[in-house]
């Protein structure tokens, strides 16, 4: 048996399979990273903030927790560890004026091109270069951008483009400012994900509900997975987003109570980033938690708008925003919209091509809808809502389904 | 994101009455299931409709059941219909009708669903300990696999809960999920056609596992719902596996889109024998009456497999024209399965020759000799006083066996059947013995012996060919436990050879499905 692995099973042996006996988790800080440690079916199970899979942070954390002097000062496990810069410099800032010039390059194109011709070769030549000069790999933000990006032009919407294009330019510009000013440093970490200090906020002893789930595109066809959550202390939404290359993400079906011990918020645009570190999960047994959601819902339509006009200033280009919103009525045929009680109307869209309408009236079934979490989007035909889960009642019981 | 052209339906042209039949309308004029009356009309589209045409019918014959003023006559119809019906696809509904019956199957039927609930009553409260507590040993997977279908199989009726730890364990959320455990729990939701499964199953579409797509296909067409046929649409035309695709294009036969039929026709040339099976079973959805003469072709090869799902396609695309080989299988077939696929594809061809108002081509409807046992050979009986004493030792051996005294019991039988080798009797009730004492090595040995000489009564005894069948499945899993394959394989191979029609539904799914990782797992 290799060391590493005598060091596993000794750990395993140590920590309790069951919460209410001794200690069943462990979470240390090794470097910037985060790493949690458990046991499930007898096996150490674990989680690195780094993305890993038993990576040195993992390693260095079993021998610290199992005591093992050799392992740690020895053959100092430490030392192979890559840490990502705190903050990024100001040399690498610098070092990405390729990525600014590609950005600009594929404003150009697109225009040139039109969205006539998707397949133009200047603008696949475009995007190439602009996934060369991007850093590898890709931040979360910059490879859903790309997959938004080919999605709009492929649809041929010209709104959704140029709002996209209209980020992309202010976030080239944030590349080349000679200066750290606050906004492009902002803007910077919204595009890069780059770890900065004040970047993250701490998240502790908080309860969400995960509500939705959807899979969306990124470099490539449904490439992000996200997950939404609710505080249900103050109605604030997250997301908790994983790539599907990525084998751990947080755990447990849909919906869920989350309660988590500890997380990092990521600051910058509405839905917040969530990373669970620390956290226990159970079903929501019976209704008292989706009855907590209905007055956090939205009920109508011009806050919705205010919403989405806000999101798109604050982060043009990135900003998803997503909403509770409380109908009053559900308006019938397969292109149906949903209508407040003003008679504002908000349309429903599947992001397919199709309308959502008989996605929405399939989750909803016989049951009366409450409310419908959804994302916002800026459609010709005005503002769109594309449904993820709604929330139900059928007699004087409160369901929630998933649309997605 | 699809284009404008590949999402509209791509239907076929059928203008007969079942062509235009549908499931529900409001539209004057317009014929569908849920308005019919007629029970012999209700009848042969429960045998040869659309899937969604059989599962409205079994609903519509629910309420006709129900109805007082419904004729003994067409009451007696519809429960020798129903009791001869082995359609897994549409098998929560047959039970349901089953619970409306009189007599034994009704009383079956309503025990199978009270030991479901009770089931689901019990995981669920182990699924909100899983979660709350960190149990470690995963509910589900806990569950034997015709446990797991026989539940998957009243999906409808569980709770939400189980239902959303389902979706965690098919999406990989579940904290213990391999692409194995995913699998086996996608075969164990096939038929459960429940809308709240298809989020999970719609996220599965895009796996990278081409395996995982197929068995989600298999799924999700079967769940009536407006998100499957977009979702499927989607995956059919961006997928370029051969097997994928054609899972993918079989899925979409079944919601009546049969976009992919020329590609299916194209590869059930394919030299590749996987492919070619694969694409046989899809023209149960997308095959039209030109496919017949293929088909045929391969119900006359030398393969008994091959020609089982030959004739299982050529009941479903039901052309008057595969009758007669149909019949002559199903008179001279010399295996169980496949003189009973014969024989229900030649009731399914009736059904829907009945429906579109034709006759079969040169010849009436042939007669199927079905029901009745046919063991070819007959030996004659021994002297009278070697029956006797046969038939002494056997009531000796139930003597003990009622008084508990097993052992002694099965000795007893034992020498009734050495004395009278061509009885079947005491073989068959110690063979019972031992599979109730979980001994199935020897419990199978004396079902084989029995089979030898009496199989065809055995088939249709719905009480010992599921004792059989249930038999041969637990071995296999013991042995596969041992890491034998082949010969885990080959006791699956064994049963499936026999006619399971009076099988539960369940267990011959279970059957199947081993059957179908075992072959993979064994590269055949």
């Amino acid at each position: 048996m290799s060391s590493d692995a005598a060091l596993r099973e000794a750990l395993a042996a140590r920590l309790s399979p069951s919460p209410e006996a001794g200690v069943s988790r462990a979470s240390l800080s090794i470097g910037t990273e985060q790493v949690t440690l458990w046991v499930r079916s007898g096996q150490l199970r674990e989680s690195c903030t780094c993305g890993g899979e038993g990576c040195d942070h993992v390693r260095a954390a079993i021998a610290f927790l199992v005591g093992d002097a050799s392992a740690l000062l020895g053959e100092t496990p430490l030392r192979g560890i890559s840490l990502r810069p705190l903050v990024v410099p100001v040399a690498e800032v610098s070092a990405l004026a390729p990525l600014a010039d590609a950005l600009d390059e594929l404003c150009l194109a697109t225009v040139r091109a039109g969205l006539g011709s998707p397949d133009a070769p200047a603008l696949k030549q475009a995007l190439e270069q602009l996934t060369r000069s991007a850093p590898q790999p890709p931040s979360a933000a910059l490879g859903r951008w790309l997959g938004r990006f080919r999605g709009a032009v492929a649809a041929g919407d010209i709104g959704e483009v140029a709002r996209l294009l209209e980020g992309a330019r202010r976030f080239a510009d944030a590349l080349r400012s000679p200066g750290m000013q606050a906004a492009d440093v902002e803007l910077r970490r919204a595009w890069l994900g780059a770890v900065e200090p004040g970047g993250v906020t701490a998240l502790a002893d908080a309860t969400l509900l995960e509500l939705g789930r959807e899979w969306v595109a990124g470099p490539e066809r449904a490439a992000l997975e996200r997950r939404y959550l609710v505080d249900l202390a103050d109605g604030e939404l997250y997301v908790e987003q994983r790539a599907r290359s990525d084998a751990e993400g947080s755990v447990g079906p849909c919906p869920r109570l989350v309660h988590v011990a500890y997380a990092d918020v990521e600051l910058g645009h509405r839905p917040r980033r969530v990373r669970l570190l620390q956290y226990t999960v159970a079903i929501p047994e019976g209704e008292t938690a989706f009855q907590r959601l209905v007055p956090l819902a939205v009920g109508d339509v011009a806050a919705l708008r205010g919403l989405y006009t806000a999101a798109q200033a604050e982060c043009p280009g990135l900003a998803e925003p997503v909403a509770l919103f409380a109908p009053s009525e559900l308006e019938p045929g397969s292109d149906g919209t949903l209508c407040d009680a003003k008679g504002e109307r908000v349309w429903l869209d599947d992001e397919q091509g199709g309308p959502g309408a008989d996605s929405l009236r399939a989750a909803v079934g016989s049951a009366d809808l409450v409310c419908v979490l959804g994302r916002l989007l800026g459609r010709a035909a005005g503002l769109t809502l594309r449904p993820l889960s709604v929330l139900v009642r059928r007699g004087a019981w409160l369901e929630l389904h998933r649309v997605t | 994101m699809p284009g404008g052209a590949s999402f509209t339906p791509v239907r076929a042209r059928d203008s007969s009455f079942l062509g235009r039949l549908k499931t529900e309308s409001d539209v004057a004029g317009e014929q569908s299931v849920a308005a019919m009356a007629d029970v012999p009309t209700l009848l042969a589209v429960l045998r040869a409709g659309s899937l969604l045409q059989r599962r409205a019918a079994a609903r519509r014959l629910a309420e006709r059941l129900a109805d007082k003023e419904l004729t003994s006559d067409d009451r007696r119809r519809i429960q020798e219909t129903i009791e001869q019906l082995r359609d897994v696809e549409i098998a929560y509904e047959l039970l349901a009708c089953h619970g409306l019956l009189p007599g034994e199957a009704a009383r079956e039927a309503q025990r199978a669903r009270r030991e479901v609930l009770e089931l689901a009553a019990r995981l669920e409260r182990t699924i909100v300990d899983y979660w709350d507590r960190g149990s470690d040993d995963e509910p589900m997977m806990a569950l034997s696999g015709d446990a797991r279908a026989q539940l998957m199989l009243h999906a409808r009726d569980l709770s939400d809960v189980v239902l959303w730890h389902v979706s965690a364990l098919v999406e990989g959320s579940s904290g213990a999920t391999d692409p194995a455990t995913q699998r086996t729990l996608l075969a164990a939701v096939r038929y459960a056609a429940d809308p709240r499964l298809v989020p999970a199953l719609v996220a599965l579409l895009e796996a990278d596992d081409s395996r995982l797509v197929i068995e989600t296909a298999r799924a999700i067409s079967r769940i009536e719902d407006a998100r499957v046929w977009p979702a499927l649409v989607a995956a059919y035309e961006r997928s370029v596996i051969e097997g994928e695709r054609i899972a993918l294009g079989a899925a979409l036969g079944r919601l009546g889109d049969v976009r992919a039929a020329v590609y299916v026709r194209a590869q059930l040339k394919s030299e590749d024998e996987h492919v070619a099976m694969r694409a046989l079973e899809a023209l149960r959805t997308v095959g039209t009456a030109e496919d017949v003469p293929a088909v045929v072709a391969i119900l006359r090869g030398g393969d008994a497999l091959l020609a089982t799902k030959a004739a299982h396609t050529l009941g479903r695309i039901s052309d008057g024209r595969a009758l007669s080989e149909l019949a002559k299988v199903a008179r001279e077939a010399e295996i169980g399965s496949l003189r009973a696929a014969a024989e229900e594809a030649v009731h399914q061809i009736g059904s829907r020759l009945v429906l579109r108002g034709e006759e079969p081509r040169g010849e009436s409807l042939p007669m199927i000799a079905s029901g009745g046992p046919r063991d070819i050979v007959e030996a004659a009986p021994p002297a009278l006083t070697i029956r006797l004493r046969a038939l002494l030792r056997f009531v000796s051996g139930r003597f003990w066996q009622l008084v508990g005294a097993k052992e002694r019991a099965l000795r007893r039988f034992d020498d009734a059947a050495k004395c009278w080798p061509e009885w079947t009797m005491p073989l068959l009730v110690a063979a019972v013995m031992h599979a109730a004492r979980d001994d199935f090595p020897q419990a199978l040995t004396l079902f084989r012996r029995a089979l030898a000489r009496s199989r065809a009564r055995i088939e249709h005894n719905p009480l010992l060919i599921r004792e059989v069948a249930r038999c041969f499945l637990r071995r296999a899993e013991e042995v596969e436990r041992d890491v034998r394959i082949a010969i885990a394989r080959g006791l699956l191979d064994e049963v499936l050879m026999l006619d399971l029609r009076r099988v539960p539904s369940s267990l011959r799914f279970e059957i199947g499905r081993r059957h179908e990782l075992l072959r993979l797992a064994g590269g055949g």
